[in-house]
């Protein structure tokens, strides 16, 4: 086999065994994936992201031990993307034999990830679960000088007491 | 080059190579113009939030010979939908108008009368009123502003005044008058032809916080939707999304 052949074999490989998390639709090769099967993570708060690779970008941060739901995607018209479109179902079915008491919605902040939020939010509500969103707060490094309206009251709207 | 200054409003954003936008924004003097935004993507972009879809912006542009699209330079917020668009019904809705004027609205050429929709409908959103009131504004208004909704007062094959009720021929796709009638024309009430009328003739702001019955606008919509589509051959991308969330 020559060198470009094994590595066509090797990524072929790799793509055969990347699955989709049965619980929380993660890229994983075990089912269900490393997180949903620590034992150490707590899974009463379910943080809501787009895609799979917005996980790695909040677990970076080690500050949340909870669990994941991906949507695969987000409402998009143009796109033809209606909320059928998205697992928000699959949410609602985690969420269905209680236990779960947050979910956090970390779509992004931007018009289709608000849609989106706010979809989640009026599948959720009656379920009488907390639903949070991500802040959408200034950025680190920035001038106040330069936020611009929207987000300066989105930041004023997540304000934290220090 | 050619620097340009003006008042629009996004149309429509999609993400392009690592961290740039390509926006299509609409103008009142030269129509549609399609343009790179250099590191918009990033979180801390200069940009902010004024390249997001439907805001209303002061943006600094440069042509560039030979090239399709220019470069956007400076973008300046004056309004942002954003409250609006964190309501689900009102957001699709935007996107649908926006999709509506991003069809029938042309490149080049001045756009005023369309820029003057596509600004007082979404700020209408704003406010509180019936979204599918505004939609349906939009729906019969473009039609109306891209010269292809038929007469409602003349009959299409004779020409002579026409009388309500309205009978609108679908194989033709106008409207005419009950001796021109044939089997393909269909009445329509008179409360559709009421608001056929109050849309010719009411700012969007104030047709859109009237109340309507949701079975007269639907029919309003659906003829709208008929001639639209027999013209365009094809129905909306957003069409669809945004009848599933009016439904719920
Ligand atoms: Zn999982
Ligand atoms: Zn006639």
């Amino acid at each position: 086999m020559g060198e470009a052949e094994a590595l066509a074999h090797a990524i072929l490989e790799v793509k055969e065994r990347i699955i989709r998390c049965t619980t929380c639709n993660n890229m994983t090769d075990v089912d269900p994936c490393a997180i949903c099967s620590d034992p150490r993570r707590d899974p009463s708060v379910i943080c809501v992201v787009e895609e799979a690779f917005n996980i790695p970008t909040i677990e970076q941060t080690r500050d949340f031990k909870g669990m994941y739901h991906v949507l695969l995607g987000a409402l998009s018209p143009l796109k033809g993307i209606g909320p059928q479109d998205i697992d928000v179902a699959g949410l609602v079915k985690r969420l269905s034999p209680g236990g779960v008491h947050e979910v956090i919605v970390a779509t992004n902040p931007n018009v289709e990830g608000e849609a989106t939020a706010s979809y989640i939010a009026q599948q959720i509500h009656p379920l009488g679960i907390r639903i949070t969103r991500l802040a959408f707060g200034l950025p680190v490094g920035g001038d106040l000088e330069y936020a611009d309206q929207v987000t300066m009251s989105k930041a004023l709207e997540g304000r934290r007491e220090i | 080059m050619k620097l340009e200054r003006t008042e629009a409003i996004v149309l429509h954003t999609w993400p392009s190579r690592e961290r740039d936008k390509m926006v299509v924004f609409l103008t009142p003097d030269h129509g549609k113009v399609k343009g790179w935004a250099y590191g918009a993507r990033g979180i801390r972009s200069r940009f902010g939030a004024a390249l997001e879809p439907l805001a209303k912006i002061r943006v600094g542009y440069a042509e560039r010979e030979s090239e399709e699209a220019v470069r956007i330079e400076s973008a300046e917020l004056i309004r942002s939908l954003f409250p609006a668009q964190q309501n689900l019904v009102s957001s699709i809705a935007a996107t649908y108008i926006a999709e509506t004027v991003d069809t029938f609205a042309s490149s080049g050429d001045p756009a005023e009368l369309i820029y003057r929709l596509l600004d007082r409908s979404t700020e209408a959103l704003l406010g509180d009123v019936a979204v599918q009131s505004v939609v349906a504004y939009v729906e019969v208004w473009m039609l109306r502003l891209a010269g292809i909704f038929p007469s409602t007062k003349n009959c299409m094959q004779c020409g002579e005044p026409m009388g309500r009720p309205l009978r609108f021929d679908v194989k033709q796709e106008g409207f005419i008058c009950e001796s021109c009638a044939t089997r393909d024309a269909f009445v329509i009430s008179n409360d559709v032809a009421d608001e056929l009328v109050a849309i010719g003739s009411t700012p969007v702001a104030e047709y859109a916080s009237r109340a309507i019955s949701p079975a007269t606008i639907f029919e309003v919509r659906s003829l709208a939707g008929s001639i639209r589509r027999s013209f365009l051959g094809h129905e909306l991308k957003s069409f669809e999304v945004l009848a599933s969330v009016i439904a719920r």
